[in-house]
């Protein structure tokens, strides 16, 4: 109860942080100015230049240790008995003391550094426990109270709600399974442990399918959703799996940060030097992303204000689908204004026909 | 009639699940979030809310706190995740009756809300019954 109180004083504001350091400060000063030729008071700076270090940073910390140096070296007892004798002496000291506190001065520094560190992570993963867990608790509460239902009207439940709880059931299995795939594959990104074998893959394919899994969604938000694609499909080397994961984290975004009556559009073009990129964007009409946020969300976990006000979730999905592409040697780029939604693409080589074959008949000599 | 019934929740397939248990039974309404669930229940008036505590934008706390401020009538169950159950404890404090734990079963759902329907209908004949005495005591005077 007590060392609470100590804690809450010392995490109050910087005036009190610096309060206390200054009155500290006074006391060993003034005390050591009083027993100087007796007894040496210098460790005890380190009292004060700790408290104002650690509250109020490294500069406050230098001025501590010059002003324990001013008071030391202005003391006249030193410049009488000493600084006429022998001035290296007096200079000497000084050094001494200057180097020893500057070192106690930057060792805080760093320290609380990595303490605010490590607590900023470990709030983050508290922070993302929390969340998987509640929505993995309304997945579930969907998933059982739709099976229970379904059970119980076995035999007279008519068609049309059987219909809506398998929809409904199904939505919930979409999500917890997205989420568990985006969770594990950070795991595993984490630990360096994440393989991608690429193949050839039509990238128009691809978008369909993960379209197709979104469009109950857009039914529901009443979203207007267009797809411009090329006549020919584009061929491009990659794991089909880990796209499908960047593009469904697309999508699912879009969704998500796009009100209800708004707009998306997929599209996929040729682009680059001499057309041999594939370009893939995601446009909506959402709620955009202010610059400032756009560097954090590369950090993974982080949510702006305006996502965490709009709709659940952990914060990872740019980040894992970033990370994925730069498996593929390339990487997410997004142009978004703030309230005016945001642009999610990315580009990827095109195979040309002999490539193609070629690539595939390597995968299938290596199964 | 029908008594009528508001599940407020964030999340579509809650709402929609949650609805289909209780719809035999009750008149159910439906919001995704506190300020449309503060807009049902002022103009329909429930007599029975399940409030999910997060949810974006105005959380469960704060709608169960304006409806206590607003000294409207519903009983308040809280929807909580178990991540959230200090938050839920909290809760009881403000005002709600109860909570009901995510993932919760249809028959804890369905007893939930026949027992406060049952509680709603004592409290309202108490409260007819002790309306008479006064009344007498009043032609009385």
């Amino acid at each position: 109860m007590k060392l609470d109180k100590i804690k809450n004083f010392f995490a109050g504001t910087r005036s009190r942080a610096l309060t206390t350091g200054v009155a500290c400060f006074a006391l060993v000063s003034a005390a050591d100015y009083i027993l100087k030729n007796e007894i040496s008071l210098e460790v005890f700076y380190f009292i004060p230049i700790f408290i104002l270090t650690w509250q109020l940073g490294r500069n406050w910390g230098f001025a501590a240790t010059a002003a324990g140096i001013v008071v030391w070296l202005t003391d006249e007892r030193v410049f009488a008995a000493d600084l006429a004798q022998n001035y290296q002496i007096v200079v000497w000291n000084a050094v001494v003391r200057l180097a020893f506190f500057s070192t106690v001065v930057i060792l805080m520094d760093e320290m609380k550094k990595l303490v605010s560190r490590e607590r900023a992570v470990s709030k983050l993963k508290s922070d993302m426990i929390h969340t998987v867990s509640h929505e993995f608790n309304n997945a579930l509460t969907g998933l059982s109270t739709g099976l229970y239902l379904l059970k119980e009207g076995d035999k007279d439940s008519d068609e049309a709600i059987r219909s809506q709880l398998y929809t409904s059931m199904h939505g919930s299995q979409q999500k917890l399974a997205l989420y568990v795939k985006n969770i594990l594959n950070e795991a595993r990104m984490e630990g360096g442990r994440f393989k991608i074998e690429k193949r050839p893959v039509a990238l128009r394919d691809l978008a369909q399918g993960c379209v197709d899994s979104i469009t109950e969604l857009l039914k529901q938000k009443n979203i207007k959703f267009s797809m411009q694609m090329p006549e020919k499909p584009l061929l491009v080397s990659a794991d089909s799996e880990a796209l499908a994961l960047v593009v469904s984290n697309l999508l699912g975004n879009a969704v998500k940060y796009t009100p209800a009556g708004g707009e998306i559009t997929v599209r996929i073009e040729p682009a680059g030097a001499r057309m041999h990129n594939a370009l893939f964007s995601v446009e909506d009409s959402g709620i955009g992303i202010s610059l400032a946020d756009l560097k954090r969300i590369a950090d993974g976990f982080y949510r702006t204000a305006e996502a965490k006000a709009e709709s659940e979730g952990f914060g990872l999905g740019l980040k894992i689908a970033n990370e994925l592409l730069t498996l593929h040697g390339s990487h997410l780029e997004i142009s978004s204004e703030k309230g005016r939604g945001s642009r999610f693409y990315f580009e990827l080589p095109v195979l040309s026909a002999k490539e193609a074959v070629k690539a595939e008949a390597q995968t299938v000599h290596k199964a | 009639m029908k008594q009528k019934i508001l599940i407020v929740d964030d999340d579509e397939n809650i709402l929609f699940v949650v609805k289909a248990a209780v719809e035999a039974q009750f008149e159910v309404f439906t919001a995704s979030g506190g300020e449309a669930g503060l807009e049902i229940i002022k103009t329909e008036k429930p007599f029975l809310v399940f409030l999910d505590i997060a949810m974006p934008g105005m959380s469960g706390i704060r709608v169960l706190e304006i409806i206590k401020e607003l000294g409207l009538e519903p009983v308040v169950w809280m929807l909580t995740g178990n991540e959230d159950l200090e938050t839920a404890a909290f809760t009881l404090k403000g005002g709600a009756s109860g909570y009901l734990t995510k993932p919760f079963d249809v028959d804890q759902l369905r007893s939930v809300a026949f027992n406060a329907l049952a509680d709603a209908e004592k409290n309202h004949k108490q409260a007819a019954a002790e309306d008479k005495p006064w009344r007498v005591k009043k032609t009385g005077t």
